[in-house]
């Protein structure tokens, strides 16, 4: 085991999760409507309930009542998001729809709320680029809070599309992360979320400039994919998806990929920091500094690493149930191997090795490219099992 | 030697080997998604020309992850991860056993304070700001000196062993599952893949065949509706294996359900899992994502195919219109010469086809934009030649503003199916148009020339003898007529000499089943477990310590705080700092190198 001496002096964040006694009741309300709604679920639809359907509804409240709990702001964000989306299933329950009510076509169907969202994370990200050059820290707040409306818009629009899936033909209906014009718009709501964490914890805005262009290409590809080649349209899910682990073998993978992405642009900042401070540029002093863009490197990768591990182990049990193997070597699998050989290569590096710096910022950075082939690149240039996410 | 085997242990234990493998795996296993696997080797001598072709079947490139040299690396990243364990397990459990083991191997600059305080009173002093810190120590204590040893995170080491114990725990089952003896056999010679791949089960030679009570297969069978088999055929290399079972498999029913839009909702096998003696021992559905374990033995759905469809055909002859037409008896799959100079292959049969009813250009219902065409057979005529056409013949008419049509699709190459619409007359078939052909041939062979004059009238006089259920009915006429043209032009372009419709069939599925036995599956659970057990202490558990060592000086004590983080860099150098400042503020310490 190696020691580590390095001077440190930023904010010593281990403490900061812990929360402070003022937060106690909100945190009480959390819990408390977290298991209401649990068990609203539980009666609502325990006669369609299978065995799994609770591992999982107990797999996510365990899971989001402790990310409240970790990250006070979540538990905001859930709130508005989930009223905006049963607001709206009730105006669909109520006989309103797009055609007939403008705040259904405008805002709340998914479709609309999607592009609000796509609307709201652009002028995110040009915020967040004007903030790198003037320093105005008011442009920084409102990237911030353009940020957050398009977290809560994309979101809604999933939560409204869930519902929207059933409409008009019950069969059809299933989580919205069946094609991808829905994980497109998972990965762009989820990289925002997770980078709003990382900037409210690490007090770190200037970091937007770098997370949140990917996530505007992302975006773009989105609007494209709508407007383009209407997939937005939607269609039933093929009988390879019809099983109760896409519901936690999909979200995982996208808080697995939305962390690898938010390491690896880190890591990108972490390069041009060291490269401005060679030659005095002003980058660096907007920065966190780079103790801190390691921390949130390593705490990036970690996460993501953790739930990528998970995930693709559910979904090597989902394949030896619905294909007849744990593993087939088919693409798409093979890729996440990779993605996975990597990161084990580069903790080991970081743990065993004790490396830092300037080498490991830029194999977080270069690892985007092989999460982007496991994501993307699979499914446009190679066929196999998974190829249902095709153009 | 012993010299050479102790270095050769270091390396292959080391980290940088470690990491060297992992890369060479990740991109070992890049081949094998850029190259498509387990085609037909036709199709890569094809692509890659006879040279590349056999370099590339040499180094295995078409069955990547079953070859010898990418097991290897495999086996060698177990057993590296394994020794290296084996090396780290002993270290790593004393450390959590004994918290006293590492104290005092920190290395590096040590900053040493001397306070006023007695080494006595120092002692609990310092322990009270630990504990404050969060870091509660155990005290060892002589007359001169004094240890203060804190651990949060003690079992961390678990978290290593666990991922490594379960790295080592998944290859060994999935190497069980990869069934390495049949590898052997298979690389020896004494096991060989038949290749012919038309050959009855019962002429497949004992080389090409599996033992009953084999270890571990994956294999599959196509079993149409009624039929029963106690083999499955495993894929290997450019043929396949026979693998017998320990049961007879009877397919009882085959269905497919379909979503309004057409699209398959579910494909669904009834099975019997029967003895020899056709004793039913277990009967039920097979569906994806819902396979049937029997006896370790698990069988999926994984596709669907023709199960020998029956067919009756009508073959029309274009060239001679006024013969009634040839009718067939066929098989789905069957090859047939219905027309002089041409081979029929019928290739497939669909139940239903479901489109938008934009596409088929008919009104849509209240209920749904979509409609069912009804049945169809797609069938493929060839010339000795070589030249051939696909066509797709639709089993019942459609409507289309008011006029039925027989709706024949070709196309010669990859491309979308041409629509040929056909008109149907009075008793639902195409004889009203081919008697219309008729005519208008005897009519024009003496040399009259083709007018829409002698058109119209031909098509009057037609309608009197053989549909005169429409002769008051102008605009149906004229519909007819319309519809009669357009067929006629539409004919021009078409490759054939001969129209072929379906006048009956009984269709019949054969569902693709995949048998299993994979016996080290559990294995796999196990690993898996563990492993998500062992990084989230790895990642969450961190271990942290805090020591002190004081040690009596003539005018007071002298402390050496270290410590260390097996995780974040931040938290212990602010922990010591702290105490030291504690130190110089409370304990009128002074830093004193
Ligand atoms: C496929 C193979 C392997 C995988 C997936 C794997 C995975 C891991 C993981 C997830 C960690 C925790 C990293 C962290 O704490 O940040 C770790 C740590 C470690 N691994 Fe591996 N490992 C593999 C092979 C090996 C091999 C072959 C060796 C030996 C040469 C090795 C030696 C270690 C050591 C010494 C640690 C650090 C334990 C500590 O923090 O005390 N690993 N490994």
């Amino acid at each position: 085991m190696n020691s580590v001496h390095v001077r440190f002096d930023g904010l010593n964040n281990d403490d900061g999760l812990r929360p402070g006694w003022h937060g106690r009741g909100m945190d009480g309300l959390w819990a408390l409507l977290l298991t209401g709604g649990a068990v609203a679920l539980l009666l609502l639809f325990s006669k369609s309930f299978g065995y799994w359907q609770y591992v999982i509804l107990g797999s996510w409240y365990v899971a989001l009542i402790a990310a409240g709990l970790y990250w006070r702001p979540f538990q905001i964000v859930t709130y508005v998001v989930v009223a905006l989306s049963l607001f709206a299933v009730w105006l669909y329950s109520v006989g309103q729809t797009p055609d007939n009510n403008w705040l259904m076509r405008y805002v709340l169907q998914g479709d609309a709320a999607a592009l609000w969202m796509s609307g709201f994370l652009l002028f995110a990200t040009i915020g967040y680029e004007v903030y790198l050059f003037t320093h105005k820290s008011s442009v920084a707040a409102a990237s911030t809070a353009m940020a957050w409306l398009g977290v809560i818009m994309g979101f809604t629009a999933l939560g409204v599309r869930w519902r929207e899936t059933y409409i008009g033909h019950p069969s059809w209906g299933h989580i919205p992360v069946g094609n991808l014009w829905e994980v497109m718009l998972l990965f762009c709501a989820s990289t925002s979320l997770f980078y709003l964490f990382y900037e409210s914890r690490y007090k770190a805005k200037a970091l937007g400039a770098f997370v949140m262009p990917l996530v505007g290409v992302a975006v773009l590809f989105f609007l494209w994919i709508t407007f383009a080649q209407n997939m937005d349209k939607i269609q039933p899910l093929i009988p390879a998806l019809q099983s109760f682990w896409i519901k936690l073998h999909v979200p995982m993978m996208f808080i697995a990929y939305a962390n690898f992405t938010i390491a690896s642009l880190v890591g990108f900042a972490y390069i041009l920091d060291g490269a401005s401070q060679k030659r005095g540029g002003g980058l660096a002093s907007i920065l966190p500094g780079q103790p801190i863009m390691d921390d949130i490197m390593y705490a990036a990768i970690t996460f993501g690493f953790l739930l990528f591990t998970i995930s693709t182990i559910l979904g090597a049990v989902w394949a030896a149930q619905a294909w007849g193997g744990f593993w087939s070597w088919d693409p798409k699998e093979t890729w996440s191997l990779i993605v996975w050989l990597n990161y084990a290569g580069y903790l080991h590096a970081r743990t065993v090795k004790g490396w830092r710096g300037t080498n490991m910022a830029w194999w977080s950075f270069l690892s985007l490219w092989i999460v982007s082939f496991c994501f993307l690149g699979v499914n446009l240039f190679l066929s196999g099992l998974h190829s249902y996410g095709k153009l | 030697m012993q010299k050479r085997m102790a270095e050769f242990v270091v390396i292959f234990t080391s980290m940088r080997f470690a990491v060297s493998l992992l890369v060479l795996l990740a991109i070992a296993s890049i081949i094998g998604t850029v190259l498509p696997q387990a085609q037909p080797y036709a199709d890569y001598a094809h692509q890659f020309g006879p040279f590349w072709f056999a370099v590339f079947k040499s180094l295995g490139f078409y069955d990547v992850y079953g070859t010898p040299w990418f097991l290897a690396i495999l086996a060698i990243l177990v057993l590296s991860t394994a020794s290296c364990l084996i090396r780290n397990i002993p270290t790593k459990i004393m450390g959590m056993v004994n918290i006293w083991r590492d104290h005092g191997r920190d290395g590096g600059k040590q900053d040493v304070y001397r306070t006023s305080l007695r080494l006595a009173d120092a002692t609990p002093v310092l322990a009270s700001w630990m504990t404050a810190a969060g870091y509660e120590p155990r005290v060892r204590a002589t007359n001169t000196s004094a240890s203060l040893v804190s651990v949060r995170g003690r079992f961390y080491g678990a978290g290593y062993i666990l991922t490594h114990v379960a790295i080592v725990i998944f290859c060994v089952g999935a190497m069980y599952n990869a069934n390495l003896p049949l590898k052997w056999k298979l690389w020896n010679g004494s096991i060989v893949p038949e290749t012919n791949f038309s050959e009855p089960v019962s002429d497949v030679p004992q080389v090409s065949t599996l033992p009953l009570d084999n270890s571990a297969y994956r294999g599959n069978v196509t079993l149409p509706a009624g039929d029963s088999t106690d083999n499955a055929f495993v894929p290997s290399g450019n043929g396949y294996l026979v693998q017998p079972l320990p049961f007879v498999i009877y397919l009882h029913k085959f269905d497919i359900t379909y979503y309004s839009n057409g699209m398959p909702k579910n494909f669904v096998s009834d099975i019997y899992i029967e003895d020899h003696r056709g004793q039913v021992l277990k009967r039920a559905v097979v569906r994806v994502n819902h396979p049937l374990s029997y006896r370790g033995v698990d069988i999926y759905q994984a596709s669907f195919s023709d199960g020998g469809t029956l067919l009756r055909l009508d073959n029309h002859s274009l060239s001679n219109p006024g013969a009634s037409p040839k009718h067939v008896t066929a098989r789905m799959g069957d090859t047939l010469t219905v027309h002089d100079g041409y081979q029929v292959k019928l290739k497939s049969f669909s139940l239903y086809n479901v489109i938008p009813a934009k596409a088929a250009g008919v009104t849509a219902s209240h209920a749904s934009p979509f409609v069912d065409l009804g049945p169809s057979m797609t069938y493929i005529a060839s010339t000795s030649s070589g030249q051939a056409a696909e066509f797709k013949t639709f089993v019942s008419p459609i409507t289309r503003s008011g006029q039925n049509y027989f709706l024949q699709g070709v196309r010669t190459k990859q491309s979308q199916f041409q629509y040929l619409l056909i008109p149907v007359g009075p008793n639902g078939g195409i004889n009203f148009f081919m008697s219309y052909l008729t005519q208008l041939k005897d009519d024009t062979a003496n040399g009259t020339k083709l007018t829409m004059a002698v058109a119209t009238t031909i098509f009057k006089k037609l309608v009197i003898t053989s549909y005169p259920s429409i002769m008051a009915n102008y605009r149906q006429q004229a519909r007819l007529f319309q519809a009669t043209m357009n067929a006629m032009t539409q004919l021009q372009a078409y490759p054939v000499p001969f129209i072929m419709t379906v006048h009956a069939y009984k269709h019949k599925w054969a569902a693709g089943l995949e048998v299993t036995k994979w016996p080290g599956t559990i294995l796999l659970y196990i690993g898996s477990v563990l492993l998500v057990f062992g990084i989230m202490m790895s990642f969450y558990m961190p271990q942290r310590r805090v020591m002190a060592k004081l040690t009596a000086a003539s005018d007071g004590t002298d402390v050496v705080i270290t410590g260390h983080s097996s995780r974040s860099v931040n938290n212990i150098p602010d922990v010591i700092q702290s105490l030291y400042e504690r130190l110089k503020t409370e304990g009128e310490g002074e830093h004193s190198e």
